[in-house]
């Protein structure tokens, strides 16, 4: 729109150039009159002035009859101020013109009112050019102008003051007939020219030539001083004739405007009219050719255009347009542009009236607050539609609503017409730079037709015009300027372009070149305003969800601008609240990627830096609560939930050991000690994801310290200090304690780590407590971040936990004598753990002592044994608790102990017994013959022994020795191979230890958490790791020289590192080196018949069982009597003693313990030398009763020996077949035997029998006879051996090839030695 | 000659924004952001009024002493700005119409990447490559 | 033509392998599906990007539901939509009387509890073109006997 020759057509020099546009100009008021209304003296204060003002500016049309009696509407406009200036165009816009005035004042005396008045003459004096009439409000006086609270007395000096009024005061009732009404309300300016005019409404014949004649002057010399009307009224809710008042002073207005209207109608067509001219043109008129045509074109175009305006204002709408178009055609040909354009305006003004009727009224209202920020609400769209009152579309209304005044008026223009006119005009003007403001004002009204139509796009273009036009503005103006276009925009729903000038005003309240002083307080309010259309919401939860619509770098733009200027304005905490959401901003962004770039990291460390400071000037500390700003916007509270990032926010179960559970668990599997194993705290952990109110499976206890871990990042690539973090929480009295943290700063946030941060708090009440997020102070800030905001993607906003009531707690401690104290951890399932060394059969005990720590007492309280390995770790363990539940309850502080014995349980056997055994059995007794050493007296007997009770093998050859050594031979070697196995099969397993476990669980509770049916457990585990002592490697049974007794020969292997003393029985010792294996013989009482009879009677066994019932016996037996004592010095587990002098020695503690024989395993054939067989043997020589006491027998050469065996069965059944047999044999003491001793003596008699059967209770004597030939020594023995009864024998597995096979074999013990001499 | 390009997400959300010399980065910010105004009030109107104007480029949007901005939008609401320096018009209407081509194009290539996610700012260094390119050229 | 039918195939494998990943619980089988949703939407949401570069812009949502009928549908499916209704008041069906990813599995209503999954992708693909072309809307599908499948598109209005 604009034109380069802008230049060249106006004036260079603008000093007379109204500079005040008024944006709040419409059309509409070119069809106003306009009045001003002022506010006189202090009495009236503002708030009644501006609802004075509201009441008047409500009532802006009025119904006037003209003298042609047709109804008039005529519309005025209020106004509070009007620059003088402006009034100068008054020519160029009659409407322009001030032609009413209205002072307000209130006033109780008299002479207030003169004072008052004055001024009102001031004023009246300074509009005089232009003002028609113009009247005084007073309030606070009686209507006839007496004080209103007063008595008459006061009316005496008024009157003299005032007799003008007085003496109209009569004259007045003429023209009562039309202001009956007010009469006494107001005083007439009796001008005769008025009579006439009033008279002239009666009678209408008459009024033309009244008027045109004499009148004129009249009417013209009454403008010039016309006296001023005054109105009084009590107050301001008493004014009830107000607005008739007001209906009489616009219609005085009225007339004389007419009466001008109808002079300048009959000047047109004179040949000479006064030549119109704006302000600026009147300095062209120098050297102007006023005769030339084009000038007298203009006169008369102007003329008419004036003529159009002020028909327009006196509601001649027809008649203006017509005007209007006149003048226009005169003009254009006169290229009189500045004047055309006018005529255009006012053309345009016309329709629109017209076309838009509704327009007035929305815009009055708009017009209060449209600066004032408050309009500053949305699109406002809708109600520019004259706020719905229309269904139909503008448009297609408007159209129909022009179609009708087409006929009326035939130079109506339709809506487009008008924009187009607008655009000429605005064109137009643009050629004088001195008419900026009038062109300023043309485009806006264009808009506001603009918006009316819905055409938004062009209203744009209009408007982007209007910013284009350079006006010499005040830096006021400039601010104003911008605010009106940003409310015009704002209109458009140009939101962003309105909120682009809100902020540019902004910043010219404080731009630096102005000359008045920054307003920051302005320049906050409208940058406040301004937010909205950079999609920037001060909440940070909207923010986080919204501001993507945003631009972030014109987000932070204005939050920095407000910033500062808040902090210009000294508010500091408001301040804050945008730093910190400028910060909270960045973060945002931050997360988007690549939003990050709108500033740098280290720009944003500034930022944070310059929160800071700013929190460090706050004198009192920040509420985190909304800031309430004077004009009562509320700022809503800013948390920098992401300054540090919480990453997970976790509560914790307590300790196994101090969780609470319940007396008696719902189900098993949450009993036990491990009720919180980390496989349920992933099932817990799950839980806050999925559930959106989440509760947690376990309990806190009152009273005690409870941890939340958080998981948290850095997203600053600033160190971040967090201090006084602390739980927010609900429901349940709770007493967080605070903690800080400082988080480095984060350079790569892919690979930073999530710091942990335990907030813990103490529960003071059970219930059920509710955590809601977490309180913390960064850069100087507090936060009170709720879960919610916090963590959006947990789903829920806060957790909830039940507290049980308290519950004692016990501290445990495990220790045992010798041992030094064991850990006590509380933080596993586990309080105490206890690990020992024992030698296997010594034996300990640990003292597990319980102190009650907590200040409830424990009331209940129970221990049990839970074997971690089903070994029998009960043999190990002991412990009994009776006399410390008899202690119950324990009062706070009280100490008790349990002692826990523990015993180095085992069976002291090579730990691969069980092949070594089988390979004994296999080689039989034989094995132990080499590797024997024992003393010979033994040997021998054994030998003896071993030949007539060999394997059947054996046994079948039994008569030919050879074939028995042979045997011995092979036994020898196969005994070396077991021997052998036996030193690998302990070699390579005698070291390992064997470790028992075991868990002692103690569950106690009291106190009230003992009422609700809670409890705590915990455990402690003891582990004891058993080392090998003494290892019995091989065994064996051998007779004793009395046949009560016999031997126990043991193989004893000392597993230790430490030579081994060792007592095997009450009076025998021995020393083992350190791995080192010796056999010792262990004479033991034989098994009494007594003890094991009951197996030989038993006849349902079969002789298997039988065998082991008996072995089961003897080993009892052995067991219960031997005991094998050992002890181990020079152990480096000693006790150390310090010395009065303090010296410290160590004093070795020699170790003991003992090896039971309980679980040997005892070979069938040692059975029947290990107990009293049930076959009593008795031999008798020479008839002499043989005895083990006796030395030897000795007979002679040739003699006959008589040998008689008696055969006794004790017990009370019968047994069967027995083969008795008896032989003599010699013993080389070389280890083998001489059997063949057919050369030495001869056997008289069988030296064998068979007996079938002996009845219980029965004895059976056998009997022969023996001829030595040769003196020497010889040896006799008597073997008794019971067969393997029928019914048993298929049961037997290797006798397939033998028919015959002894069950038992019994043997008179001693051998009986017999020395042979010579004659 | 073009001194700014710049995106504009379906949201009205910045995507992407260059210009020749960063010191005016803001300033352009600015520019486009107010420009958005336009082009949402000149899809509503050729979309209302039966004009059956409907090509993707706008055409101009604004214009001031100092730049000239035009606009174009993708039927996927994705706005493209390009602002040329109004002291030289040496770029006439079609050539516009040309850049505004090799940018849609440019972005529907952008769109087939799988790591630019629709929506999110444009962080792709061989589009910003691109758009750079474009710049210099037509300046 | 073996090209297009690569993408068959390629549909098949998506769908067997997301139902199969997770075909343990009912529910993660419509976590299947979602899954399959999503993975339409956002193709869909790319692809109209670069289908409508060359296209008019688009003055109403009836001129869009036309466009993913003719140049999406015949983009995708090598065929157009055969039937297009509308209730005007948001709702617009979308039948295909032989849909391309049904055509090969019967005829009949063999199979017929079995047709869900194969639809779900196309779904998405066209709720994500919609929401592209800035409809927010809910797609659905239904089957009576196969191959024929109806499409009913459900704008959400503002």
């Amino acid at each position: 729109m604009r034109s380069a020759v802008s230049a060249i057509l106006s004036a260079p020099a603008p000093e007379s150039n109204m500079s005040h546009p008024d944006y709040r100009q419409t059309a509409h008021d070119h069809a106003a009159l306009l009045i001003m209304v002022r506010h006189l003296g202090s009495k009236l204060n503002t708030r009644n002035f501006s609802r004075l003002y509201e009441r008047i500016s409500k009532q802006n049309s009025f119904r006037i009859k003209d003298s042609s009696g047709s109804v008039r509407t005529i519309s005025a406009r209020f106004i509070k101020s009007y620059p003088i200036e402006n009034n100068e165009w008054g020519d160029f816009q009659t409407h322009r013109r001030v032609l009413g005035l209205i002072c307000v004042g209130e006033c109780t005396n008299t002479q207030e009112v003169s004072e008052l008045s004055k001024i009102h003459e001031s004023l009246r004096s300074k509009f005089s050019g232009t003002l028609y009439d113009s009247c005084c409000l007073f309030l606070g006086l009686q209507h006839d102008g007496t004080p209103y609270v007063t008595s008459a007395v006061e009316h005496s000096p008024k009157e003299k003051q005032q007799p003008v009024l007085s003496k109209d005061q009569e004259n007045s009732s003429i023209s009562s007939k039309t202001h009956s009404t007010q009469a006494e309300s107001y005083i007439s300016p009796c001008s005769d020219a008025e009579e006439p005019r009033s008279s002239g409404i009666s009678d209408h014949d008459s009024f033309d030539e009244t008027l045109t004649t004499t009148n004129l002057s009249n009417i013209t010399g009454k403008v010039v001083s016309h006296p001023s009307r005054t109105l009084y009224y009590p107050s301001l809710d008493k004014c009830v004739t107000l607005e008739t008042d007001l209906q009489d002073f616009v219609s005085s207005l009225f007339w004389v405007l007419e009466s001008k209207r109808l002079v300048s109608i009959g000047n047109i067509d004179k040949e000479k009219q006064p030549f119109l001219c704006a302000p600026f043109e009147r300095k062209d008129l120098i050297g102007m050719d006023l005769e030339s045509r084009t000038h007298r074109k203009r006169c008369i175009g102007r003329w008419r255009k004036q003529v159009g305006d002020l028909s327009l204002q006196s509601g001649l709408i027809a008649e203006a347009l017509e005007h209007y178009q006149a003048a226009a055609d005169v003009l254009r040909p006169a290229n009189d542009w500045l004047w055309l354009a006018g005529a255009f305006e006012g053309l345009c003004a016309a329709s629109v009236t017209l076309l838009y009727p509704h327009l007035r009224r929305p815009a009055a209202i708009q017009r209060n607050g449209s600066l004032t920020g408050e309009g500053f609400n949305g699109r406002i769209r809708s109600n520019s539609s004259g706020a719905g009152v229309r269904s139909l579309p503008p448009d297609i209304d408007t159209h129909q609503h022009f179609l009708k005044n087409r006929l009326k008026f035939k130079h109506a223009l339709g809506p487009d017409e008008v924009i187009e006119k607008y655009h000429e005009a605005v064109v137009h003007y643009s050629k004088y730079r001195n008419a900026g403001v009038i062109e300023t004002e043309a485009s806006i009204k264009a808009v506001h037709v603009l918006i009316e139509q819905r055409k938004y796009l062009s209203a744009a273009e209009f408007l982007q015009n209007v910013v284009f036009i350079n006006l010499h503005l005040s830096d006021e103006e400039k601010i104003q300027r911008f605010t009106a276009l940003s409310e015009l925009y704002n209109q458009l729903g140009f939101k962003r372009k309105s909120s682009f000038f809100r902020r540019v005003s902004a910043m010219r309240c404080v731009a630096p070149m102005t000359t008045l002083q920054p307003n920051w307080t302005l320049c906050y309010q409208l940058l406040f305003e301004s937010i909205s259309g950079f999609k920037l919401s001060l909440d940070p939860g909207v923010l986080s969800h919204e501001h993507a619509n945003g631009w972030p770098a014109l987000q932070v733009q204005i939050l920095q601008e407000l910033t500062g200027t808040a902090r210009r304005l000294g508010n500091v905490p408001l301040a804050i609240r945008h730093a910190s959401l400028l910060v909270h901003l960045l973060l945002i962004q931050q997360q988007q990627a690549g939003a990050a770039a709108i500033l740098s990291s280290q720009e944003q460390a500034e930022m944070a830096k310059q929160l800071e400071q700013l929190s460090q000037r706050s004198e009192t500390p920040l509420h985190p609560g909304p800031l309430a700003l004077e004009n009562g916007t509320i700022i809503p509270p800013v948390s920098l939930t992401l300054l540090p990032k919480i990453v997970s926010f976790k509560l914790q179960p307590p300790g196994a050991v101090l969780a609470a559970q319940r007396l008696v668990p719902e189900d098993e599997i949450n009993s036990g000690p491990f009720l919180f194993t980390p496989i349920q705290f992933g099932s817990f952990r799950k839980q806050p994801t999925r559930k959106t109110q989440v509760e947690m499976d376990f309990q806190w206890v009152e009273g005690d310290r409870c941890e939340v871990i958080m998981q948290v990042i850095n997203p600053s690539a600033y160190e971040l200090r967090v201090s006084n973090m602390q739980l927010l929480t609900e429901d349940v009295e709770f007493e967080p304690e605070t903690t800080s943290v400082i988080l480095p700063p984060t350079l790569d946030p892919k690979t930073t780590a999530p710091t942990p941060v335990t907030l813990s708090g103490i529960p003071r009440k059970p219930g059920l407590l509710k955590i809601v997020g977490y309180s913390m102070t960064v850069l100087g800030l507090k936060n009170h971040c709720k879960l919610k905001s916090a963590m959006p993607f947990m789903g829920s906003s806060f957790f909830s936990i039940h507290v049980v009531p308290a519950l004692p707690r016990l501290s445990v401690q495990i220790a045992s004598p010798n041992h030094n104290l064991i850990t006590t951890s509380e933080s596993q399932s586990v309080s105490a753990a206890s690990s020992l060394q024992l030698y296997a059969g010594q034996s300990t005990e640990c003292s597990l002592s319980l102190v009650n720590t907590s200040d409830a007492s424990v009331e209940s309280f129970d221990l049990e044994l839970v074997h971690a390995n089903r070994l029998s770790s009960n043999q190990v363990f002991s412990v009994s608790i009776d006399n410390l539940k008899a202690q119950l309850p324990w009062q706070p502080g009280t100490a008790v102990s349990v002692t826990v014995y523990v015993q180095g349980a085992s069976d002291f056997l090579m730990p691969a017994m069980n092949d070594c055994l089988t390979n004994v059995h296999s080689a039989d007794d034989s094995t132990s013959l080499p590797s024997l050493s024992g003393p010979p007296s033994i040997f021998s007997r054994l030998s003896s022994h071993t030949g007539v009770t060999g394997s059947p093998r054996n046994k079948a050859k039994r008569a030919e020795s050879l074939v028995s050594v042979r045997s011995g031979a092979s036994s020898v070697r196969s005994g070396g191979s077991s021997n052998l196995r036996a030193t690998e099969c302990h070699s390579n397993s005698h070291i390992a230890p064997r470790t028992v476990a075991a868990l002692l669980k103690l569950q106690y509770s009291g106190g009230p958490g003992y009422a609700a049916g809670f409890c705590r457990s915990t455990s402690v585990a003891l582990t004891v790791e058993i080392l090998p002592s003494v290892i019995i490697t091989k065994w064996d049974v051998l007779p004793a020289e009395t046949p009560s007794h016999c031997y126990l020969v043991l193989d004893i292997l000392n597993a230790t590192q430490y030579e081994m003393e060792l007592q095997y029985s009450s009076c025998k010792h021995i020393a083992i080196e350190a791995q080192d294996t010796c056999r010792i013989p262990v004479p033991v009482e034989r098994c009494p018949l007594v003890k094991l009879a009951h197996v030989y009677t038993e006849n349902d066994l079969n002789p298997e069982q039988q065998l082991e019932k008996i072995a089961k016996i003897c080993c009892e037996h052995i067991s219960s009597l031997v005991e094998l004592k050992w002890s181990i010095s020079g152990v480096s587990q000693t006790s150390c003693t310090s010395t009065a002098d303090g010296t410290e020695y160590n004093s070795p503690r020699p170790i003991k313990g003992k090896a039971s024989l309980s679980s040997l395993r005892i070979a069938p054939s040692m059975l029947d030398l290990l107990h009293i067989p049930p076959i009593q043997l008795e031999i008798e020589l020479n008839q002499e009763t043989w005895s083990a006491e006796r030395a030897e027998f000795v007979c002679s050469v040739g003699d006959v020996l008589d040998v008689t065996v008696n055969l006794f069965n004790a017990l009370s059944k019968f047994l069967g077949p027995l083969n008795l047999q008896i032989a003599v044999y010699q013993d080389l003491q070389n280890g083998t035997f001489h059997r063949r001793l057919d050369t030495r003596l001869l056997t008289i008699g069988s030296d064998r029998a068979l007996v079938g059967k002996m009845d219980p209770n029965s004895s059976y004597k056998h009997n022969c006879g023996i001829i030595f030939f040769t003196p020497g020594n010889y040896k006799l023995d008597v073997v008794c051996s019971l067969q393997i009864s029928t019914q048993h024998r298929e049961a037997k597995f290797n006798m397939s090839y033998d028919p015959i096979h002894e069950q038992h074999i019994w043997k008179f013990v001693p051998s009986v030695e017999i020395i042979v001499s010579e004659p | 000659m073009a001194v700014c390009i710049g995106f504009i997400g379906k949201e009205n959300s910045p995507l992407f924004l260059r210009c020749i010399n960063q010191s005016q980065e803001l300033q352009f910010h600015y520019i486009m952001h107010t420009c958005i105004d336009f082009v949402e009030e000149k899809i509503i109107q050729s979309n209302k009024s039966g004009s059956d104007v409907r090509e993707l480029y706008l055409g101009l949007l604004y214009s001031s002493e100092e730049v000239k901005a035009y606009g174009f939008v993708t039927n996927t609401k994705i706005k493209i700005v390009i602002i040329i320096d109004s002291t030289n018009s040496l770029l006439r209407d079609n050539e516009i119409r040309a850049i505004f081509r090799k940018l849609h194009n440019a972005y529907t290539e952008l769109v087939c990447n799988p790591f630019y996610t629709p929506g999110d700012p444009i962080t792709s260094k061989s589009f910003g490559a691109l758009v750079d390119e474009l710049l210099a050229s037509s300046s | 033509m073996a090209d297009d039918a690569l993408f068959d195939f390629l549909h098949m494998e998506i769908v067997s392998h997301v139902t199969k990943s997770d075909a343990g619980l009912l529910q993660d089988g419509d976590e299947a599906m979602s899954k399959l949703e999503q993975i339409g939407y956002s193709t869909g949401y790319r692809f109209i990007e670069r289908l409508t570069k060359d296209l008019s812009r688009f003055k109403d949502e009836l001129e869009v539901m036309k466009a993913i009928c003719k140049d999406f549908w015949s983009a995708v499916f090598k065929k157009q939509v055969d039937n297009l209704r509308t209730n005007h008041q948001g709702v617009y069906v979308l039948q295909d009387n032989k849909f391309r990813f049904l055509a090969s599995i019967s005829n009949s209503r063999q199979y017929l509890e079995l047709a869900p999954k194969y639809l779900v992708f196309t779904c998405g693909l066209l709720r994500g073109a919609l929401a592209s072309l800035g409809l927010t809307c809910i797609v659905t599908a239904e089957v009576t006997t196969m191959p024929a499948c109806k499409f009913q598109v459900h704008l959400q209005r503002a």
